[in-house]
């Protein structure tokens, strides 16, 4: 069974939710099959997922029976839904009951009730899945993008492996969720304690609320994870000047911590015997691609470290050449068993076959250093062109930071229209003229706006194409 | 603008809500939709930036629905 979950001792605790349910791997493996007997193997499924044992064992019992689970936010705009459903038409949904009113007109018959979240069959008819197709998942949360990435089973069980192993994680470890589960930084976690035979802390509650502390203390959780919008309210939370004694461990990825933080969390880890680790990965590897050791998050800080055990990283240059010294910047490129299969787009792509064959283009321009530590230096797409000239978006962030500091500032524009927005009136003002003086350009390339929020989607990450939206007049 | 015109102003602006909808049966954190983390991190700012005081760690995680912001802005010493 899938991360040998009917190989752990039954009585262990598997799943702890925060309203008291506790689920072991001996019940664990009986639902799996359970859900296993009702739908026909190969079948394309909708999981609407919350932080919940039963998510996860819907999620677990569709992926054991070689059937592929697209897994989504239960909070999804429901226009979002409808869009997806319409392009994949999936022949199963596993949802939540309190919301199978708003889903009923897609619901031709329920199969199967479980603790709150019931199987119901759509009616429609079966899809084509190629036979390594195991999961999918949306690389974007809220935008109308159907794209989808394509993940084997092969995939999920070789990046949980090589996480357990990086991070050492044992049957002791209680990790409690941060992350949404239809998120694979968030799903990763679950997947790798439960291959360790570990107990996950569920919680739908968010640590901006006192419930998740509460949970947090009562059970004793262990690790959790965060992306930098995470470690930043921790941060205004205060949580690195306290001690939360059973916690051994903390995880972050999703994006470049600003290197002060990481600095300050290092510290803190560090006096407080809980080993901080700053990592790499994206959904089309699964999860996970590289992380840095704690003992390296002083010394090298602003590096994503090394690859994960079983990966390795290239860095090419514009025509695909490999570059090989330190310091030579170009495109990161991953190779590893947790490399998807590909996009799918529509419905018959999910008959595709594995397209990357273990190469993963990851759009991130980097370089390593003499010791073969990683640095991420800019997105592909985050550079454009000022008559002629490449220049990097986030270096230009960073040299406003430096001369307004404290200030949110981000870039983003086209080519011969760099725009600078932020939440200072003196940088609005400046702003254009400080950077492009800095970068020797025409000044006519470069506005700056003021604006009344910075957009943000569900994760903290900044929205780049939704600023115009909130310029003040 | 009295100080509960101000608190009212700063929730309707950030969680898009109606004049209806101030109060505890709609605006409970994570019930009402747009009332999520980053919402929430937003809103305790503005609160902080025009009330001139700070929220300590446990005014954060207890500012769990719409009459709760108004209990701790006067626990901080604000007039409302």
């Amino acid at each position: 069974m899938i991360f040998d979950i009917d190989r752990r001792d039954p009585e262990r605790t598997a799943l702890l939710s925060d309203g008291g349910q506790s689920v072991s791997y001996g019940i664990l493996s009986d639902h799996i099959r359970r859900i296993g007997e009702a739908v026909p193997a190969g079948s394309l499924a909708f999981c609407l997922c919350r932080n919940v044992p039963e998510s996860v064992i819907g999620y677990l019992g569709l992926v054991q029976n070689s059937c592929a689970p697209l897994l989504l936010d239960a909070k999804l705009d429901p226009a979002r839904f409808a869009g997806l459903f319409s392009c994949y038409r999936p022949s199963y949904l596993w949802i939540p009951e309190d919301l199978s009113g708003s889903f009923q007109p897609y619901i031709r018959k329920e199969i199967l009730e479980m603790d709150g979240y019931c199987l119901c069959a759509t009616g429609q008819e079966r899809a084509d899945l190629n036979q390594s197709l195991a999961l999918l998942l949306a690389t974007s949360g809220s935008t109308g993008d159907p794209r989808l990435v394509r993940l084997s089973r092969e995939n999920i069980m070789s990046n949980a492996a090589a996480i357990c192993r990086y991070l050492m994680i044992t049957q002791e470890e209680r990790p409690i969720t941060t992350l949404p589960m239809h998120y694979t930084y968030g799903l990763s976690i679950i997947n790798s304690h439960l291959l360790a035979g570990a107990c996950v802390l569920m919680t739908s509650s968010s640590y901006v609320q006192q419930p998740f502390w509460d949970f947090f203390s009562r059970e004793k959780a262990t690790s959790f994870g965060g992306v930098p919008y995470t470690y930043q309210i921790l941060d205004r939370l205060h949580i690195f000047r306290g001690k939360l004694p059973s916690l051994r461990s903390c995880t972050q990825a999703g994006g470049k911590l600003p290197e002060a933080l990481q600095r300050k969390i290092a510290v803190w880890a560090e006096g407080s015997g809980v080993k901080f680790f700053v990592m790499y990965g994206q959904t089309e590897a699964t999860a996970r691609m590289a992380y840095l050791p704690p003992q390296d998050c002083l010394n090298k800080p602003g590096s994503i470290g090394i690859p994960i055990p079983g990966g390795r990283f290239e860095i090419i240059d514009k025509e695909g050449n490999v570059l090989q010294q330190p310091g030579q910047t170009g495109e990161l490129v991953y190779i590893g068993p947790n490399v998807c299969l590909g996009y799918a787009a529509c419905r018959e792509d999910l008959a595709r076959g594995d397209d990357n064959r273990g190469r993963l283009l990851t759009g991130d321009i980097a370089r390593k250093d003499e010791d073969g530590y990683y640095y991420i230096v800019g997105r592909k797409k985050r550079f454009l062109k000022i008559f002629g000239i490449r220049i990097s978006l986030d270096e230009c962030e960073k040299l406003l930071k430096e001369e307004y500091p404290g200030t949110e500032i981000f870039c983003g524009g086209e080519d011969n229209d760099l725009r600078i927005y932020c939440r200072d009136r003196k940088a609005a003002a400046e702003g254009a003229v400080f950077l492009a003086d800095q970068l020797h350009q025409s000044r006519s390339a470069f506005s700056s706006f003021y604006i009344t929020q910075i957009p943000r989607n569900e994760y903290g990450k900044i929205l780049y194409k939704e600023f115009d939206r909130y310029v003040a007049s | 603008m009295t100080n509960l015109q101000r608190y009212n102003k700063i929730i309707k602006d950030y969680l898009g809500c109606t004049d209806e909808e101030l109060n505890d049966e709609v605006l409970v954190y994570n019930r009402y939709p747009k009332w999520d983390s980053v919402k929430h991190m937003e809103m305790v700012a503005a609160l902080e930036d025009k009330f001139c005081v700070m929220f300590e760690t446990l005014d954060i995680t207890s500012f769990s629905k719409y009459s709760l912001g108004i209990e701790i802005l006067r626990k901080l010493g604000v007039d409302i």
